[in-house]
Parts: C-alpha cells; sequence; structure tokens
C-alpha cells in the first residue's frame, strides 16, 4: 500500500511536470513549493498514516508479548506522535 | 551610528538591527547594549497565541527557543530576549551543527502544528547556539494557522537545510561554502545538478530535492486562498512532510576523513610536560584576564577552547580552518556538559565578510568583536610563514579583534616551521622573535611573556593598549 502511493505520487509527479510551461521571467518560487505540496498531499499523508498505525501496532504487539512473557513494561516507543495528535 | 527616538515607552534610545527589515510584523533593536524585538500591530495577534496557546512553554521547557521578557509599555509589545553571545552564520557551522539546527526547526514546526501554528521561516540563520544548545530566536516567525496548510516555509528548509546537508553527505563538506554565495540557501535546481545519482535514487530526495525544485522554477498561479482547505491538505499531510524530512535529514551524516589536521592535537612537537606548562599559562591567563569572550584561532579540535570552557561565564569560539577538523571538534565537545564551546569553519587569513543587503545584513567576524580575549597558540608562523602575512599586519589585525591576546611565538628552526619552509623559499628574513615582539607592541602592552618549549616556542599575554 505504502509502494501503491508511492506509486501514485511519482506518476502524478511526471504527469504535472511534462504538462508544465517553462516560465521566462518574476517566478515566485514559493509557489511552485505549494503547488508540489498539495499534489504531493494525499500521498504523503496516506504514507505517514500507516506508518503510524504501524507504530502504534508495534508497540501493542510489544506490551502483548510482555504480558504473555510476565515481564515489567518498561519503556515506550516514542518514535513519533500518536495518531490523535495528527487530528 | 544612527540613533532613533521610539514613541512608545520603553528603551529611549534604539538602533534597528541590520538585519531586522523583512519582516512587517517584528523589529529587533539594540538599547544600552541590550537586545530587543519589538512586536509591531500585523504580529500582534500571531504573538499573543503564540503566548497564551501555550506553544512558547513547550519550546521554551524543551530548550528550542530563545526564551524572553515582556517589557512593561503602554504601547506596542517590545520583549527582551536571551543575549546569544555570539551569532553564527550557517556557513561558517560544521556539519553536525547543521544537522542538529535542521532537526530542531523540524521539531519546533511539528510543536507549531499540534498549538494550530506554523513556522514562517524556516531560515538557518534564525537558529544561534546559546548554552551548548541550537535555539530558535525568531519569536515573530509563528504564525497561527486555522487549519492544516502547506507549509510556506518548506522550500526555505529544503534550501538551508536540506541541500548543503546532501551535498555534504555524498560530496564534500566544504561544499557548504555555498551557502556564501546563496544566503537564501542553495537553489535547488543546483543542487540537483550537483548531487551524484547514488544520492537522486533516493525517493526521499528525488521528492524533496529533485522534483521540488523543478517545482519551484516554473510559474503557476498563487493557489487561491483556503483551496487547501477543500483540497487535500490533511493533517496527516502536515504531519507527514515534517516526519519525512525529519527521517531524511536523520539518515544523513557525513563520511569522516582524517585530514592532515584531525590528528594533530596528537601529534605535535611538545613532550608532555612541555604541553602542561601551556596549559597551565593559558589557564593563568584565563583566571587572571576577565573575560566573558573568547576567541580561539587556528583551534584545531578545541583543546585550549575547552580549557576556556571550564571557567563559568566565558562563551568560547573555536575557529579552525580544516573543515573536517572543526567537524571533529565538534563532536568531541559533545562531551562536555557545561558550556560547550562553539566550533566554526573559518579561514583566517580570509575571515567572513560582511555580507547580505548593503554588506551588513550579517556581519564580517571583525565586525562582531572584538572578544574580551583572544587565543592565538601555535597559529602566527602558520599566517607568516604560510600565507605570508607580514608581522606587522597580524599584529594590527589582533588588534581589531581582540581585548587581550594570548599568543603564541614558533620561531623559524622548529620543526613545524620547517615543515612550512620545505617546498619553498626562505624569504622571511623579517620572521624573529624580535620583530613579532616589536610588532605586537606597537598596538599591545606586554604583560606576561612564557618560553614554553625546548625549540623555543615562546607563550605571551598582551592587552590593548
Amino acid at each position: 500500500m505504502i509502494r501503491s502511493g508511492i506509486s501514485v505520487a511519482a506518476i502524478a509527479i511526471l504527469f504535472s511536470l511534462a504538462m508544465l510551461q517553462p516560465a521566462y521571467a518574476y517566478i515566485d518560487l514559493g509557489t511552485g513549493s505549494m503547488v508540489f505540496q498539495m499534489l504531493m498531499a494525499g500521498a504523503i499523508g496516506v504514507f505517514f498514516t500507516i506508518k503510524m498505525y504501524w507504530i502504534s501496532f508495534k508497540q501493542k504487539f510489544r506490551r502483548a508479548l510482555r504480558r504473555i512473557t510476565g515481564h515489567a513494561e518498561t519503556t515506550e516507543d516514542q518514535s513519533g506522535p500518536g495518531l490523535d495528535e495528527t487530528r | 551610528m544612527r540613533k532613533q527616538q521610539k514613541t512608545s515607552p520603553g528603551p529611549v534610545w534604539m538602533k534597528p538591527a541590520n538585519a531586522s527589515f523583512r519582516d512587517p510584523g517584528t523589529q529587533v533593536f539594540f538599547s544600552e547594549g541590550e537586545v530587543y524585538r519589538a512586536i509591531r500591530a500585523a504580529g500582534l495577534s500571531h504573538y499573543r497565541a503564540f503566548m497564551q496557546g501555550g506553544l512558547y512553554d513547550f519550546l521554551a521547557k524543551d530548550g528550542l527557543i530563545v526564551t524572553h521578557e515582556e517589557m512593561p509599555s503602554s504601547g506596542e509589545v517590545v520583549i527582551k530576549p536571551q543575549r546569544v553571545p555570539f551569532i553564527s552564520y550557517p556557513y561558517e557551522w560544521c556539519f553536525s551543527a547543521l544537522k542538529t539546527a535542521a532537526l530542531n526547526t523540524l521539531a519546533i514546526q511539528k510543536l507549531c502544528l499540534d498549538h494550530h501554528m506554523t513556522l514562517q521561516d524556516a531560515t538557518a540563520f534564525n537558529l544561534q547556539y546559546l548554552d551548548g544548545r541550537w535555539v530558535f530566536i525568531d519569536t515573530g516567525s509563528f504564525h497561527t494557522q486555522e487549519k492544516p496548510q502547506p507549509w510556506g516555509a518548506y522550500r526555505q528548509f529544503c534550501q538551508h537545510f536540506l541541500a548543503p546537508l546532501l551535498l555534504m553527505t555524498y560530496g564534500d563538506g566544504r561544499l557548504l561554502s555555498l551557502f556564501e554565495r546563496n544566503l537564501d540557501g542553495i537553489p535547488l535546481d543546483l543542487a540537483s545538478r550537483l548531487l551524484p545519482l547514488k544520492a537522486k535514487s533516493r525517493f526521499a530526495v528525488l521528492l524533496h530535492i529533485v522534483m521540488h525544485g523543478k517545482f519551484a522554477l516554473k510559474d503557476f498561479e498563487r493557489p487561491a486562498a483556503g483551496a487547501s482547505e477543500s483540497g487535500n491538505f490533511s493533517s496527516a499531510s502536515a504531519y507527514g512532510l515534517i516526519d519525512q524530512l525529519q527521517s531524511l535529514v536523520q539518515s544523513l551524516d557525513l563520511k569522516r576523513k582524517e585530514t592532515a589536521w584531525t590528528s594533530y592535537e596528537t601529534e605535535h612537537t611538545y613532550d608532555t610536560e612541555e604541553f602542561r606548562d601551556k596549559e597551565e599559562f593559558v589557564s593563568k591567563a584565563l583566571a587572571t584576564l576577565s573575560c566573558q569572550t573568547v576567541w580561539d584561532f587556528g583551534a584545531n579540535t578545541g583543546h585550549f577552547s575547552r580549557l576556556a570552557a571550564a571557567r563559568a561565564g566565558i562563551a568560547p569560539v573555536a575557529f579552525e580552518n580544516d573543515f573536517m577538523t572543526a567537524e571533529a571538534g565538534y563532536r568531541q565537545s559533545l562531551s562536555v556538559r557545561h558550556n560547550r564551546p562553539l566550533h566554526l569553519w573559518m579561514d583566517l587569513t580570509n575571515p567572513t565578510p560582511g555580507r547580505g543587503w548593503a554588506d551588513e545584513e550579517w556581519n564580517s567576524l571583525s565586525a562582531r568583536g572584538p572578544a574580551d580575549m583572544v587565543l592565538a597558540l601555535a597559529v602566527v608562523h602558520h599566517l607568516c610563514l604560510g600565507a605570508n602575512i607580514p608581522l606587522p599586519r597580524v599584529a594590527g589585525y589582533l588588534r581589531t579583534v581582540a581585548r587581550h591576546v594570548v599568543i603564541e611565538f614558533v620561531p623559524k628552526d622548529d620543526p613545524q616551521s620547517q615543515r612550512l619552509l620545505k617546498s619553498r623559499a626562505d624569504i622571511y628574513d623579517s620572521y624573529t622573535q624580535e620583530n613579532f615582539e616589536a610588532a605586537m607592541q606597537a598596538h599591545f602592552t606586554l604583560i606576561a611573556r612564557h618560553a614554553v618549549s625546548r625549540t623555543g616556542r615562546t607563550l605571551y599575554v598582551f592587552k590593548t593598549r
């Protein structure tokens, strides 16, 4: 799913680039950057959501594993914000 | 110096900071040796949201922002930020410094999103070294943002941080010098041309540098305000962008290369006792003279800067001409718990000039001085024998940047001087200890003198007249 997100993004960008007309003067570099982000937004969002679910799944799996093996829970994975933080 | 009277209460005589004129929302001033920032009407609502929404407290607690106090004022808001002892610029930093500054910028933007705000700038000039940390100094850069939107400073972040870090990782650390000509960061199309295929085959590099660079050079109609609200720019997109950039920056590291200078500290010509003697002399000078700012010229990995840092209240800056040695020094200083020296990449024969608008937006090295003390240990023979700079000129320059100088004279027959002369004709008849002392005493008063090695090296302490 991640791969398909990346592929969609790559195709969208390549298509957009092919359609672009060259500019000869007065380019606002920031505008292109904003348009680029908006084009990428969907794929980046999907990719990030999957990553967060994966981190959350790993945390729950580790906790469950610790409960089964009887080890005390010691640390939490702090590698990224929780899903709630993205909403 | 142009002075202007301020209409509202607060500090009365104010001089606008040279680099503070682009943002209509805030203005940095100097008054009686202190730094202030006035929050103008255009930036007031953003500032209030920043302070009252809890973001400032979060950032201050994490040591990510310079703290400030609000001055009593009945007119516009005036804040007094913590003073940064030495303002440095990204084209003077080491790789690790730029990387840390990049990660801090991203961490700040992530916290901004948590608080419905955004950084309107992501310039590397907004990060400064304070108490061993890279802190964000532009309090006026925090803007409110009701709904997730594309990051307005994304291109700037890529130009100021990502492009130079990638060029240093996949090319050479010295490519940082491209920043000197490109003060708004290295253009993405240029970075894209210079990066090898190995780098560009990474998806994140392809995306944020190559593709992004192509879009930046095309002409678009500005997206209508609110277009992103109806579009697909979600909270996950905003966090996802920062997360991707964090992962990419975190993965970058300089390929460590030994140079002739990285091992200098262990291969110098002093024996152990002589070296201890030299340390003692420098320590005594630091203890005797009242110094807050210490510049260590030709610092190598910064051994003597760390010696200075051990004394409370001193903020040492270590200048080194060899990029990899400056980087090695920066990494060594990470082990210092308090008062870590700042390691900068600087060629003393070509010190940083004034840059930016009217040559004065970003200060030259000498305009950032004078330092209370300059350490010039084992460096004069490099300047005179290695770069043909006459002794009177060395002394004259030191006069412009130092109140006190602890300096080492290395005679011509010292093995290290002989190494410098190996491949060149000896045209340096005037390079003698007598001439050295005369040149220094034309500008300084001699305070102490101590022969420190069997090869005739001598240490001096001078004070400006």
